[in-house]
């Protein structure tokens, strides 16, 4: 108990809530008394949300997510979008998941319980009780706040998606009456969907966990105080400001590991937290090492890392529905004990998900209706984070020279995509999930490097400090990142993100035709001549005076427009650079030279990532042949070696 | 000491045969040659005349390699059921070819006609096995039914001893004896195939059936000599791949790109060749040591 104690009180002396103070307003302020039961796989709980009405309008009714009852059963909006239950919830009763409300009052005013009443604001699904209202006696009125009390009992489910249990591993995420978000005068509380995440108000959290004695518990925010209950429980409890979300989880098996981590330049001062899975004990250098970087990487480039504490939480193998998801300070990975050195998997998703503590965490977009502002701007963020640690072309997969980016994993994604949504889109609306991922994860990206190829790295480093200093806290729209790209840029770049952002058309340049002719000495009566040469002079005058008429022509194939760069190389060594607005369907480029065309290259600096083909993006004039046999020779010999092996 | 001398006269014997190795390397030769046709003219199709080629010649790039892939899926379909077909032919032909092998193999030393006329008695040989080899890779399908339903019975097994996949070391290991155990079964059934094709050359039988029924008897009660005799092999072959690998890895760079694509391809061409030369071994040893069972 008195080392506890110790613990405790060095904690609240090296807290410096100093970094954090005043950054936004605490719209909700929630204290929460959460105790888990093993037994039943549920948490037993009390909350005290106070909530401030930040707008100008009277309100009557308040709504809340319940994001549990989306496991409660097939019928929930989740499963139907899903398309059926997964199998590890179907297989026994108990491994379903919802959450009740017991009890909700006003404090020390009336009870409210009886005014709840599910509601379904995205679709027509009477059965989806992840969204409820309950109407409030009198209206609060505009800056007013009102406190409830609120009673009430989750139900884990296993863990498939996010949040949940696997045997004695508990990830209790999206677990408590949440509040929706009053926003622009209109509650925007949407259900639970199967590609959507969140969007919540800022605010502050207290929350009282206990657990059984022996459980190593890990969870949003700061450590402030820790208890033995006598019953053979610990309460401990967690206090952070400025999130918008608390999870938590606890396990007997854990091995906790807690490191300082300090940064000059920037300012950075923070603990790091690794709960690891025993059998993952010989991947603990990979977890850290990648969170360093990412650390480092965010906050160097966007800012400082704001909050005291960073938790990483690597489930056991059964539990990886919920590896590889973020929550405010706290977020998970996943890791095989067996994964070799030069495979990145592990590192990427760390640095992705601690990526989301900046792009969700701390710049709160509205992950429901535009998903790209975090998962997107988060993924370009990754795709450099993991160029810089990891090497250009190996920041994937970099084993026996055998090397593929992360980078090209996103492009791939895209190239192969069906473009039928574009990446601005309601998240529940796509087509299905996997176009949902590609738009808003992979295009999302790519348009961001575009835009920094377009506008050069050190503006689109001014644009996204900037975006982060200004949004940091609270909750931008995408209207808001293109005003203030636009800002910093001095650009119009509306004809950018109006494609970009809002259709789900093709972007294809390609060099269509590449032509050289001699030109041929005029002949036929031609004003000016000077009479006939002797034909041994004519002879050597040709040769002397050869001309070739060089041809290139570049064609747009896709719908988009975006303005071209094209390098045309000549036999002399001679190279032509040239710019195109891209606006035609062709343009020709004609040059009469005394040597051959070599070449020619659309986007010769790969600069337009979101091009669709980059084989057509380049013709010569000779195509060179001892590539191609190279190419095709190895695989004979791989094709002659798998044949001499299966043959006998 | 029945299991090194039939080693020792195999590795002798398949050295004495240069023509039958040439035949089994020109065999191969052939239908990689057909891939390579149809795979250089898809390339010049797809990217012969894009500066991108050019990357072909330095490494394996895998962004082009995913480029190709996504914009000519069609193309590297057909191509897939290209290499598909080959593969089907490839075992005919080498179905029709073990008759040729095994008859050169068994001619007694006093056959000088039938060893001057080489092809002809080759190609008689394999004319006159074919049917039979045919009728014994079809009765094989039994010992491959076998094959897939042990790695069916693997399945819960794993389960039981990784935890239902929750103990990952476990997973991982139980992963490789897997393949361990596959790669056993697959050397086992080539083995018995192996003498199941010696007895009906040496029989002369007519009965494929029985000969292959009695030759997984012989298998089984000589288990562990015939399984060393295969090993000895086997491990000759693996010494081989090491020696190629080490070999290709420490090529001298050439200044001449056409050094540098046809170099590599002779020592690839070598590699072939001695996997012809070890084939020939294999057969050569078993008989050896089939004739010497026989013996006794």
């Amino acid at each position: 108990m008195s080392k506890i104690l110790l613990l405790v009180m060095v904690s609240l002396l090296t807290f410096s809530p100093s970094s954090l103070a005043g950054l936004s307003e605490p719209i909700v302020n929630y204290h929460i008394k959460a105790k888990l039961i093993p037994e039943e796989k549920s948490v037993l709980g009390e909350e005290e949300l106070t909530w401030i009405n930040d707008s100008n309008k009277y309100i009557s009714e308040l709504q809340f997510h319940l994001y549990l009852n989306a496991f409660k059963n097939s019928r929930s909006t989740f499963m139907k979008e899903r398309g059926g239950v997964p199998r590890r919830l179907k297989s026994n009763r108990k491994n379903w998941g919802y959450i009740e409300i017991d009890k909700i009052q006003v404090k020390d005013g009336p009870d409210l319980t009886s005014t709840i009443e599910y509601i379904q604001p995205d679709d027509d699904n009477k059965d989806d009780q992840t969204v409820a209202r309950v109407t409030l006696p009198k209206p609060v009125p505009p800056r007013g706040k009102i406190t409830l009390h609120i009673d009430f009992y989750s139900k884990l489910s296993r863990v498939v998606f996010r949040s949940g249990y696997h045997k004695d591993f508990y990830f209790v995420a999206q677990w408590f009456p949440k509040i929706g978000v009053l926003w622009k005068g209109e509650w925007n509380c949407h259900q639970y969907h199967s590609n959507s995440e969140f969007f919540a108000n800022f605010g502050v959290y207290r929350v009282e966990i206990t657990v059984p004695e022996g459980f190593v518990l890990g969870a949003t925010g700061k450590r402030i105080d820790a208890t033995r209950n006598g019953d053979d429980t610990i309460t401990y409890t967690h206090f952070q400001e400025n999130v918008h979300d608390f999870a938590w989880t606890a396990s007997p098996d854990f091995l906790e590991f807690r490191q300082e981590y300090s940064l000059e330049n920037p300012p950075v001062n923070t603990e790091m937290i690794l709960l690891i899975h025993p059998s993952h004990r010989n991947q603990r250098w990979r977890y850290l090492s990648s969170l360093k970087n990412a650390i480092e990487f965010y906050s160097q480039n966007y800012g400082p890392y704001p909050y005291p504490t960073i938790t990483l939480v690597d489930p056991p193998l059964g539990g990886l529905g919920a590896g590889g998801m973020e929550y405010p300070t706290l977020f998970t990975s996943f890791a095989f004990s067996w994964m070799p050195k030069g495979v990145y998997m592990t590192e990427m998703v760390t640095i992705h998900e601690f990526g989301h503590g900046y792009w969700y965490g701390i710049v709160g977009s509205n992950e429901f209706e535009e998903a790209w502002l975090d998962e997107g701007i988060n993924s370009y963020s990754e795709i450099k984070a993991m160029k810089k640690y990891y090497g250009e072309d190996s920041s994937m997969f970099n084993i026996h020279g055998v090397k593929i980016s992360d980078q090209v994993f996103h492009r791939v994604r895209i190239i192969a995509s069906s473009r039928l949504d574009p990446i601005l889109k309601n998240s529940w609306e796509y087509y299905n999930g996997a176009t949902y991922g590609i738009n808003v994860y992979s295009k999302a990206a790519f348009m961001l490097l575009t835009l920094e190829n377009y506008l050069g790295e050190d503006v689109m480093s001014d644009i996204m400090k900037t975006f982060y200093e200004r949004w940091k806290f609270k909750h931008p729209t995408s209207q808001d990142f293109i005003a203030l790209a636009e800002e910093v840029s001095g650009q119009d770049l509306s004809w950018f993100f109006d494609q970009f952002l809002k259709s789900p058309d093709k972007l294809d340049y390609a060099i269509g035709r590449l032509r050289s002719r001699e030109v041929e000495r005029p002949e036929g009566i031609l004003e000016g001549e000077q009479g006939l040469f002797e034909e041994t002079e004519r002879e050597e005058a040709q040769e002397q005076d050869k001309m070739y008429r060089n041809e290139v022509v570049v064609v747009r194939k896709g719908e988009l427009i975006f303005p071209q760069d094209i390098l045309v190389t000549f036999e002399g060594g001679e190279e032509i650079r040239e710019q195109w607005d891209g606006k035609e369907r062709w343009k020709r480029f004609v040059y009469l030279k005394p040597y051959r065309l070599r070449s020619a290259q659309v986007d010769p600096d790969n600069k337009v990532l979101l091009d669709d083909n980059f084989l057509n993006n380049s013709r010569v004039l000779k195509p060179k042949k001892i590539p191609l046999l190279k190419c095709a020779l190895d695989l004979m010999f791989k094709f002659q070696a798998f044949l001499a092996f299966v043959s006998f | 000491m029945k299991v090194l001398k039939s080693y020792g006269s195999g590795i002798k014997e398949a050295t004495l045969q240069p023509k039958m190795i040439f035949i089994l390397w020109l065999r191969n030769f052939i239908f990689g040659l057909a891939l390579f046709y149809v795979f250089f003219r898809f390339l010049t199709w797809s990217i012969g005349n894009s500066v991108l080629a050019d990357s072909l010649l330095e490494r394996f790039d895998f962004s082009v390699f995913f480029e190709i892939l996504v914009h000519h899926d069609e193309a590297m379909n057909l191509l897939l059921m290209v290499g598909f077909v080959l593969i089907l032919l490839y075992f005919l032909v080498s179905v029709f070819l073990y008759g040729g092998i095994l008859s050169i193999l068994t001619l007694p030393p006093e056959a000088k006609e039938e060893r001057r006329r080489l092809a002809q008695t080759f190609f008689q040989g394999a004319g006159k096995f074919f049917g039979r080899f045919f009728r014994l890779s079809i009765y094989a399908l039994l010992l491959w039914v076998a094959f897939f339903l042990i790695n069916l019975l693997l399945n819960p097994l794993g389960k039981l001893l990784t935890g239902n996949g929750s103990n990952e070391w476990m997973g991982f290991y139980f992963f490789w004896i897997r393949v361990a155990i596959g790669l056993f079964l697959v050397f086992l059934i080539r083995m018995i195939l192996d003498y199941s094709r010696i007895e009906i050359v040496i029989l002369d039988s007519q009965a494929v059936f029985l000969s292959f029924l009695k030759t997984i008897k012989l298998v089984f009660q000589q288990f562990g000599k015939t399984l060393a005799l295969y090993y000895l092999l086997v491990l000759t072959g693996i010494i081989v791949i090491i020696v190629f690998w080490v070999a290709n890895s420490n090529l001298p760079s050439f200044s001449s790109t056409w050094m540098t694509v046809f170099i590599p391809f002779l020592v690839a061409q070598l590699f072939i060749a001695f996997q012809g030369w070890l084939k020939i071994a294999f057969q050569s040893a078993q008989l050896v040591f089939y004739l010497s069972l026989s013996a006794i």
